[in-house]
């Protein structure tokens, strides 16, 4: 391994698997879109982290562009996410993708 | 590029309908008639002629080879002759589609037997299912038959891509249909192969265990469709065990030869025996059918040369006289809206021309000396006696005798008896009626004096072998 | 004064796709300058010439092979052929908004999948995992926007649906492009080619993770839930769009990941869940789309399946294999897109007339649109003549010549499943009952109407003509 990290990079990699399941496990089991777009963050975030970790470990900026990239996409998504959120409210008065049934799985 | 027009003329001509008035019944017949006869005299004209044309060269060399010869040459006459008489008759609502989809039927068929590639004849093999399933559709009686009739025959036809598929990978190549000579394909593939081509070629001539989709089929296609679908259309799979089972899989034919000796035999007992309880005329007529192309089974793995001439016989002789059956019995029943043998009777005295055109072709159907069917039978009998299967010549000839019970109770149950009160009295052939089963009737006695032209096809190109002692 | 680390040919390898993206700005400012009846017309005119320029310039670099952008961008042989394949899935696509579409959104809806488009194109020639993820968010970001862009309800919430699953299914991705990037200590694909990481764990988990997410964006089972409901919700043009171009966008990543990418050693072992999963699309696409009632779930379903027949080819990732693969994916464009055409020229303008009970009678009410539809649903199930027949024979061969025979029967079993699923369509079509027959709607887009021909002429000519696509391995250098 070229880089050093004051921490073990197996640290970061268990704390950014934690954050991704944590993800997963929002988008999976809460039924209020804001949630589920929150974890959704959540688990692109946790690719952050490891980008970053790897990136100091391996010394290579690639990682850093990635994360910046990552952030940059991730704020447009939330954009469009948070507008169609608001559309379908505006049209269902409600905001519970239990309750948005016209189209079944 | 004749031979090309021989194929694609049906079918853009079929297209080309669309485009004359709707309603104009007798334009659409004089138009479909036109471009069947011609397809009749383009089939005599390109005799001896062949045409090939590059389709793939990778994974294996497959190419648009067509060659009139041969046993083809006689089936592509039958087809067309078939097609020309069931199209004369034609009286069917919405008379334009129904000429279109015989137009399709047609080429598609024609595609079949003059093709020289397997991936060519699979193609065709597909194709040849929609006029029919439509036919269904549009004109049957149950859309149920519609569907079993496509799921039987499209489930074959997709062993039949497969097994070409993987002929190709072995072999290398898919342009060798009637080609003498042939390299030996490895031991390993070739069952599998076998396999393949005999399901879809069982499942369409149809063959026991795997004929239910049949006598519902020939029962609700309307007459003239299904006197083409009788006569041409179940003798695919029997010209494909010849040209391709037999011819390129010898190895694996000969394993499976008593596998179907026995089902043909199974399926010549149960076909006569059933068609003796119908009350169906059309479903009498199919499973007569079942009976006779067991017979033909039988002669084709009996790999006896004789048996093979007198194979190709009945199989003209068979698409002979079921067009010509199922055209009468679409005539009688056009006339008295039923085909139920308990509700008809004694048209015969009505309709003398009826009567006098049935006998003839019921006679050469239960195969009497002097028409087409007796040389058929006698030289598969003597072929399958030559070839040592002394017990199959016999079982074979049991049928016979039932054949003769079923088509006179047939013939007695319609034309003769005492005449049914609620029926009215109809008019008697007509002369266009007389002209379309003329030349089947006339091809019938004139193959069964003098069959020799039909007999002496060249059959060192479909490599008969002997057979291989057990 | 810092020099342009890019030179002239890092730009040409991307032009087709500046030229689609920038389309997409003129089409708006048309929207703005057009007044009246002629916007919708200058609209998609603008549209489909400048996708036409992108394909004629795509075209020009066909047998050209170099690396630009420091390997984010790798042209050749293969991206060229998906590149046009999206190209033209989009043409087909623009050009059934001349038949159906509010007008309103019509400007928008065109520039949306242009930009779409284009993430697709990018995703094509991705040689690094940035551009693929940037590509795959191009893509999904304005595919989100489309959804969503109808008055409906249901398209709204299909937009919702569409937006959280595929941002999930992208999470799963980036992560695993994460692990890869801690595995190698790059985020070039050239990187990872190197044996010796196929025994790290983390390229392993990483492979997992990213499997998942391209076989969510291909929909393949178990990853489909989303294909029925988005393609059910979204405009008719943008579920056209959707149902090739995402597919070729991902396809592209895929294969060059499994061909220029793995490890030759391990790529069997390595791929047998992608043919599993394959294997379970076609048959449970094809069962599920037995219950449709709509023309567009139909579809999807159907969709499901035939890209489990594009993977077939691709087992044994033999360079034939991947020759069908794109000829089977170009024959799907056509008679997919010739259907969707069909349907367009059966809605007006603001009622989309994809329900099932639709086609009732169809044949003897318009028989040539019936007997265009009926073709391409052939074309679908295989039969010919239609390069749906010879591509199932090539994908067949080439499946057992590669020793994948059990993935060939499996193809087999769906396609006889698939019989009924089109031929239900075509038995409505030609059915006698007159009285159950629908009403017809009388669409008779000229655009429209010329893609149905062209949909119709290619997928004969194909099986003539089966024109597969040479020298297209993937590379990564």
């Amino acid at each position: 391994m070229p880089g050093t990290l004051p921490v073990a990079i197996e640290n970061y990699i268990a704390l950014s698997a934690v954050i991704f399941f944590v993800g997963v496990a929002g988008v999976m089991l809460r039924r209020n879109p804001l949630i589920m777009l929150m974890s959704i963050e959540l688990m692109w975030n946790a690719a952050n982290l490891l980008f970053l970790a790897f990136s100091k470990m391996w010394l290579n900026n690639a990682g850093h562009v990635f994360a910046f990239l990552v952030i940059t996409v991730a704020a447009a998504e939330a954009a469009i996410g948070l507008a169609i959120v608001v559309t379908v409210f505006r049209s269902a008065k409600h905001v519970d993708v239990d309750e948005v049934n016209l189209l079944k799985g | 590029m004749a031979l090309v027009a021989v194929v694609m003329l049906p079918v853009l001509a079929g297209l080309a309908l669309y485009a004359l008035p709707r309603d104009d019944r007798r334009i659409c017949k004089i138009a479909a008639c036109g471009v069947a006869l011609a397809t009749l005299v383009l089939v005599v004209l390109t005799h001896g002629q062949s045409a090939t044309y590059g389709w793939l060269s990778r994974p294996f060399t497959a190419a648009f080879h067509f060659s009139n010869g041969g046993i083809s040459t006689w089936i592509a006459l039958l087809l067309s002759l078939c097609t020309l008489c069931a199209i004369l008759t034609c009286n069917v609502p919405r008379l334009r589609n129904f000429l279109t989809l015989m137009l399709l039927l047609e080429g598609s068929m024609m595609g079949l037997f003059l093709a020289r590639d397997l991936l060519l004849f699979a193609l065709f093999w597909d194709l040849m299912l929609i006029p029919v399933f439509l036919g269904l559709v549009g004109w049957g009686e149950h859309t149920a038959t519609a569907w079993r009739y496509l799921i039987y025959n499209f489930a074959g036809g997709l062993t039949l891509l497969l097994a070409t598929a993987a002929f190709g990978i072995a072999y290398g190549s898919t342009d060798v249909i009637g080609v003498a000579g042939l390299a030996h394909l490895g031991n390993v593939w070739q069952p599998w192969i076998f396999a393949g081509f005999a399901f879809a070629f069982l499942v369409k001539t149809p063959v026991w265990p795997l004929h239910t989709w049949m006598p519902a089929t020939y029962a609700d296609t309307p007459s003239p469709m299904v006197a083409v679908v009788s006569a041409v259309q179940s003798k695919a799979g029997l010209y494909g065990f010849i040209v391709i089972s037999r011819a390129l899989l010898p190895e694996s034919s000969h394993a499976a030869a008593n596998l179907m000796i026995w089902l043909g035999i199974v399926g010549l007992l149960y076909g006569a025996v059933v068609a003796l309880v119908q009350t169906d005329a059309k479903r009498l007529v199919a499973y007569s059918s079942l009976s006779h192309l067991g017979l033909i089974l039988i002669a084709l793995f009996s790999f006896n040369e004789l048996a093979l001439r007198g194979a190709v016989i009945y199989i003209i002789a068979h698409g002979l006289f079921s067009s010509a059956l199922f055209l009468v019995l679409g005539y009688v029943e056009q006339r008295e809206e039923t085909r139920s043998l308990l509700r008809l009777g004694g048209l015969g005295w009505q309709n003398p021309r009826i009567a006098g055109a049935f006998c003839l072709v019921a006679l050469a159907a239960l195969g009497l000396p002097g028409l087409a069917g007796f040389s058929g039978e006698l030289l598969i009998l003597a072929g399958v006696f030559q070839s040592g299967n002394i017990s199959a010549a016999l079982v074979a000839l049991v049928p016979i005798v039932i054949a003769s019970a079923y088509m006179l109770r047939l013939f007695q149950g319609l034309m003769n008896g005492p005449q049914i009160a609620d029926l009215p009295i109809r008019k008697d052939l007509s002369w266009l009626e007389g002209l379309a089963l003329a030349p089947l009737i006339a091809a019938l006695v004139f193959l069964g004096v003098y069959p020799q032209p039909v007999a002496s096809f060249d059959a060192s190109s479909y490599a008969v072998h002997a057979a291989v002692k057990k | 004064m810092i020099a342009n680390p890019y030179n002239s040919l890092d730009w040409n390898a991307v032009i087709p796709l500046l030229v689609v993206s920038v389309t997409a700005l003129a089409v708006l400012f048309a929207d703005l300058v057009a007044r009246g009846g002629v916007k919708r017309v200058v609209c998609i005119a603008i549209g489909l010439a400048g996708l036409a320029v992108a394909a004629v310039l795509c075209a020009k670099s066909y047998g050209q092979s170099y690396s630009s952008f420091g390997g984010g961008f790798i042209m050749g042989g293969f991206t060229v052929v998906f590149e046009e394949l999206i190209v033209l899935s989009a043409i087909f696509s623009v050009a059934l908004y001349s038949a159906v579409g509010e007008a309103r959104h019509l400007a928008g809806s065109i520039a949306l999948l242009l930009w779409s488009a284009a993430g697709a194109m990018l995703m094509a020639g991705a040689g690094n995992l940035m551009t693929i993820f940037l590509g795959l968010e191009l893509l999904s970001l304005a595919l989100y926007c489309l959804c969503g862009m109808s008055r409906r309800t249901t398209a709204r919430e299909s937009a919702l649906k569409y937006l959280i699953l595929s941002s999930t299914a992208s999470g799963f991705m980036l992560y695993g492009m994460a692990l890869f990037f801690g595995a190698t200590g790059s985020v070039s694909l050239a990187a990872l080619a190197n044996p010796a990481t196929a025994a790290s764990p983390l390229f392993l988990v990483g492979t997992a993770l990213f499997f998942i997410g391209i076989a969510f964006k291909l929909s393949l089972v178990p990853f489909h839930v989303w294909t029925p409901d988005v393609y059910e919700g979204a405009p008719l043009p943008v579920t056209a769009f959707m149902s090739v171009a995402t597919k070729a966008g991902a396809l592209a990543v895929l294969v060059r990941f499994a061909y220029a990418t793995l490890p030759s050693i391990h790529v069997r072992e390595i791929l047998l869940p992608l043919y599993v999963v394959a294997a379970i699309s076609m048959l449970v696409g094809n069962l599920a789309a037995l219950a449709q009632t709509d023309m567009k779930r139909l579809l999807a379903y159907s969709g499901i399946a035939q890209i489990g027949y594009i993977l077939v080819a691709l087992a044994g990732t033999t360079a034939l294999g991947l020759r069908y693969a794109v000829f089977y994916l170009a024959a799907y464009l056509f008679m997919n897109l010739g259907a969707f055409a069909v349907v367009a020229l059966m809605s007006t303008e603001n009622e989309e007339g994809s329900r099932i009970a639709a086609f009732h009678g169809l044949g003897w009410r318009r028989p040539w649109l019936a007997a265009a539809m009926a073709f391409f649903l052939l074309g679908l199930a295989g039969f010919p003549p239609t390069a749906g027949f010879i591509g199932k024979v090539l994908i067949l061969a080439s499946a057992v010549g590669a020793g994948y025979a059990w993935l060939a029967g499996f193809l087999i079993l769906g396609t006889a499943i698939s019989l009924y699923v089109y031929f239900k369509i075509l038995r409505l079509m030609y059915e006698r009952d007159q009285q159950r027959a629908a009403p017809v709607v009388e669409n008779s887009s000229a655009l429209a109407w010329v893609s149905v021909g062209v949909c119709a002429i290619v997928t004969v000519a194909l099986t003539f003509y089966p024109l597969v696509p040479s020298n297209i391995i993937p590379l990564v250098k």
